[in-house]
């Protein structure tokens, strides 16, 4: 029988620093956005690119906290999922310990 | 000499719309990157792969809203970029028209070309009227050449200004994650 892949929950880890890294990204590029002036040289053009703008950095905001929600739960997913390697290696090896211990 | 009666600053909107674009296309290699970092853990099987698959269920709503986003973001930066071209392109008419203008030895009401008061000879009268329509040709060039940049720009800026604000109700809307 195949051994079986398991993902490693350094994976799970490595996910959640790559979906924090990009959630500061996103906030970063909301903050630019609202730090910009513009002069469009007409007002209702003026109020248009402005909302634009004002919703553009909404949503990287939202973005940003959701992408750094996904980050905490895959981190507690990783942990779970370690902690059941870590029962599951026990667990095996006390089995092995007792199957050496009949055979001898 | 600068164009009076068009107002705006091509420098700025051209800066804005730039760095919509360059956060576009960052937002896209982060996208990228998760991207890569989630096929990783999609490629594990057994025991685990539950946990794999809600994770990455989770995720992709986020990957989702993320690319649509930098999409966005560049077509909104395209956009406020042609504008500034064509901003820049009606202060040229206008900087012209308004050369031609003082050349004519008319006025600028707003943009109505007008004769100027005061004593003149009937010559000089006559001729300054006979340039009236052409020197006026010039002014509304420019005019229209911004007027239709502008309803352009209103045009996709409503557009999209609604597609961002749906990606953030859709995002608000999610609330709890699948993981949860």
């Amino acid at each position: 029988m195949p051994a079986e892949h398991r993902v490693d929950p350094a994976l799970f880890d490595a996910v959640a620093a790559q979906l924090t890294r990009s959630g500061y990204a996103v906030l970063d590029a909301s903050h630019e956005l609202v730090a910009h002036y513009s002069d469009a040289g007409h007002a209702p053009t003026q109020r248009a690119v402005d909302t634009l703008i004002d919703h553009a950095a909404d949503t990287l905001a939202s973005l940003s906290d959701s992408l750094a929600d996904s980050a905490q739960e895959l981190q507690a997913a990783a942990l779970q999922t370690g902690t059941q390697h870590h029962r599951e290696t026990n667990r095996s090896s006390a089995g092995s310990r007792r199957g050496l211990g009949q055979r001898s | 000499m600068t164009a009076t009666f068009i107002q705006g600053d091509a420098a700025s909107c051209s800066r804005i719309g730039g760095t919509m674009r360059r956060q576009s296309a960052r937002l896209r290699q982060h996208a990228q990157s998760l991207d890569d970092a989630l096929a990783e853990v999609m490629a594990g099987e057994g025991p685990d792969a539950d946990v794999a698959l809600t994770a990455v269920t989770a995720i992709t709503g986020s990957l989702v809203a993320l690319r649509a986003t930098a999409d966005d973001l560049d077509q909104a930066g395209a956009a406020v970029q042609r504008y500034a071209t064509d901003l820049a392109e009606a202060h040229e008419l206008g900087r012209r028209a308004q050369l031609r203008v003082t050349a004519a030895g008319l006025l600028l009401d707003g943009t109505r070309v007008v004769e100027p008061w005061g004593p003149a000879s009937a010559n000089e009268a006559e001729v300054r009227r006979a340039q009236v329509s052409e020197v006026q040709a010039r002014v509304d060039q420019a005019t229209a050449h911004v007027g239709r940049a502008r309803a352009r720009l209103g045009r996709e800026v409503t557009r999209l200004t609604e597609r961002l604000a749906g990606h953030s109700r859709v995002k608000h809307s999610a609330g709890a994650s699948v993981l949860r």
